[in-house]
């Protein structure tokens, strides 16, 4: 995998390539608009993370000029307003996710990774070992056995059964299940996870749902490993 | 402002403009005027003299009926008679002169050919005229012009000088023309003085306002002008003096916060390195170290996103703009949240949540107010507590209430609990939070034109009120 990072400062830069680079992801830095889309016309990138304040043009214009290239990256942006309607508009522009600093690199990691995953079509019924969640008739199961859920329940869980396998961090279980960030939402999260793990991890089944620390959660079937 | 500028943009002054649009009506006044008088009187003026020549002209036509129209007859039938009009002629249908009065040819020599006269007969008019005619030495002459017979044979021409009336009317004449305009020139100077007075409580209001510093924003416009339209602008500004410095002291004592806020983390984080790095030490420790410098990092990351949501409900457009919030759905979903939070603490939350509730203003900020408040509830109030969330509507008002059954604030605490970065209990009583939240539930209840309200007894809980106006 091969990430751009279009960051103009250095030592933010350089914690992201490190952090990349521990994880073996290829990172190649560009340091204003121009040189970043220069590279993306020289070489292929599975993922641009780029920084809104850039000397020259803009992320949101590096942002519209790669959409109007035709090509399909995943661009995720950061920025240091949290505004909302910044965030509004970087999603607008063309960006998939969007991550306001200061962030932890493990949020940031969180965040590639699901871009990077092949997304399911969306009607197609979810299954994570034998637990099965069809999205149409909104119907989960176990095996045999039905679970009923609250409707926010049902969110969670589907937004965690579309990333199966892969990390997600509370902040992007707020941005997409509640719809808006707020940090005390993390504990809201934590306990509607307990919600779900008492109606679909009875004591005798093979448990599904696991945190990861200082990272968030991920639900798993049993039979991939760790 | 130099006197220059001030010379060179006279005409774009309001005392200036003034002036002109009042000369420029009163000119427009004084022109209609006399321009109505000289109608009027010249119409007066010559009715007087047309009654005399008609009457002069209806005794000479009796003694000329029947007369057969030549030099001779003529003479012979007006001879006898006592005329006093100046001229008297009496002239063929081609305009030809028959007759005319003795002495005509002396007075006036060219009269016989005077084109208006001629015309006048060679027209055939069936009924009288009057016309006035400018002789060549008499000057102007008022004519009446009777024709003799039905249908006319000829055509009977007495006039008569108008000596006076042409003077009179022409000295008025003269007099408008001179008058007005010496008129106008003193008014203007009337108008200019008026105005200046009248304006002259602006140039002192101006002169004041220029001298208010930032730094002396405590100064106020003491001028009290006669005029109700004035002392109003007066007090406006006074009143916008007040806020500003109201805003100015926030800002000040707000940004002398932050910094202390901030400060006190980064020396936090700077001497726990430093202390550790002067050595060297176990994994273990290092471990450690990094571990609470990332969670005084975090403490400082809330404290500016907290001062984001600050900002953000502090200024922009009124939130009120925004358009009509079903209040009671946000609190059902506001509440479902600290229903949760609530369960991490066990702290029973309950909510009793009127339907219908609407408010103009953001669903987002909004959800904030009842999020925060809910949040400080639960976090105030021990294991086994209850935090009671109620939303009804009340004349005109969405009400919203959160109760709790912690320890309360003391009184003291009470009225300052909104104020920024003011705690009432000390940051090691283990709840955390930036001193940030209640503040940006005021400012965002005010930027929706809303009151908050808090009511405590120590010991015995407290209760946030927030009153909403309705969306009508």
């Amino acid at each position: 995998m091969r990430l751009l990072l279009v960051e103009d400062e250095p030592k933010l830069a350089s914690f992201v390539e490190q952090g990349f680079a521990q994880e073996s992801f290829a990172v190649d830095v560009a340091r204003d608009g121009e040189e970043a889309l220069e590279r993306v016309r020289a070489a292929t990138y599975d993922l641009v993370i780029l920084d809104i304040v850039l000397p020259g043009k803009d992320g949101f214009a590096v942002c519209r000029e790669l959409r109007g290239m035709n090509l399909n990256i995943p661009v995720l942006m950061l920025s240091a307003r949290g505004m909302v309607e910044d965030r509004v508009k970087g999603l607008d522009t063309g960006a998939d996710d969007y991550l306001t600093k200061p962030f932890s690199f493990a949020e940031l990691s969180a965040r590639v990774r699901a871009l990077l995953r092949r997304r399911d079509p969306v009607r197609l019924a979810l299954k994570v070992a034998d637990l099965v969640l069809d999205p149409i008739s909104r119907i989960v199961r176990r095996g045999e056995r039905r679970i009923d859920l609250t409707p926010k329940e049902f969110a969670l869980l589907e937004y965690l059964m579309r990333n199966a396998g892969q990390v997600v961090t509370r902040a992007m279980i707020a941005e997409r299940v509640w719809n808006f960030t707020w940090d005390r939402l993390t504990n809201v999260i934590d306990v509607y996870i307990n919600h779900l793990r008492k109606k679909i991890e009875l004591q005798d089944e093979p448990r599904l749902i696991h945190a990861v620390r200082g990272a968030g959660y991920v639900i798993r079937d049993p039979q991939d490993g760790d | 402002m130099s006197s220059v500028t001030r010379k060179t943009a006279i005409s774009r002054t309001l005392r200036a403009r003034l002036t002109l649009w009042y000369l420029a009506i009163l000119a427009l006044t004084l022109a209609l005027f006399a321009g109505l008088l000289y109608l009027f009187l010249a119409q007066s003026l010559y009715r007087h003299h047309d009654e005399e020549l008609a009457e002069e002209a209806r005794v000479l036509a009796e003694v000329l009926r029947g007369a057969k129209p030549s030099q001779q007859a003529v003479a012979t039938s007006l001879g006898s008679q006592n005329v006093t009009a100046q001229f008297v002629m009496v002239r063929d249908l081609r305009g030809d002169m028959l007759y005319a009065s003795p002495s005509l040819e002396a007075i006036e020599p060219g009269i016989g050919r005077h084109e208006a006269l001629v015309h006048a007969a060679a027209r055939g008019d069936g009924a009288p005229q009057f016309f006035i005619v400018q002789l060549d030495r008499s000057g102007p002459a008022r004519f009446i012009c009777v024709p003799l017979g039905q249908p006319p044979a000829a055509y009977l021409q007495v006039g008569s000088l108008l000596g006076d009336v042409a003077a009179t009317l022409h000295r008025v004449g003269v007099v408008s023309v001179v008058l007005i305009p010496v008129v106008l020139v003193l008014t203007s100077f009337g108008g200019l003085f008026i105005a200046r007075r009248a304006l002259s409580p602006i140039d002192a209001i101006n002169d004041t306002v220029t001298a208010i510093q930032a730094t002396d924003l405590a100064r106020r416009i003491d001028i009290h002008p006669a005029d109700e339209e004035l002392s109003r602008l007066v007090r406006t500004l006074n009143q916008l003096l007040d806020r500003l410095e109201r805003a100015f002291a926030t800002l000040r004592s707000f940004a002398a916060d932050t910094s202390h806020q901030l400060q006190t983390p980064l020396t936090v984080v700077r001497g726990t390195l430093e202390v550790a790095l002067s050595q060297p030490r176990e994994a273990d420790v290092y471990r450690q170290v990094l571990r609470d410098v990332a969670e005084e990092v975090d403490d400082m990351s809330a404290v500016i996103a907290d001062l984001q949501a600050l900002s953000l409900a502090d200024a922009g457009p009124p939130a009120r703009a925004k358009g009509p919030v079903d209040l009671s759905e946000t609190c059902c979903e506001a509440a479902d949240i600290i229903h949760a939070l609530g369960e991490a603490k066990h702290v029973t939350v309950e909510s009793d949540i009127a339907p219908g509730v609407r408010v103009w203003g953001d669903a987002i900020r909004l959800k904030q107010v009842l999020l925060n408040l809910g949040d400080n509830a639960v976090k105030y109030t021990p294991a086994g507590g209850r935090v009671t969330i109620q939303l009804i509507q009340e004349t005109g008002q969405g009400v919203l209430r959160v109760s709790d059954t912690g320890a309360g604030i003391a009184g003291e605490h009470l009225p300052r609990i909104f104020d920024r970065f003011y705690r009432a209990h000390s940051s090691r009583s283990g709840v955390g939070g930036t001193g940030l939240g209640l503040a940006i539930v005021k400012a965002i209840v005010d930027a929706h034109g809303g009151v908050i309200a808090a009511e405590s007894r120590p010991g015995n809980g407290s209760c946030f009120t927030v009153r909403l106006p309705l969306a009508s």
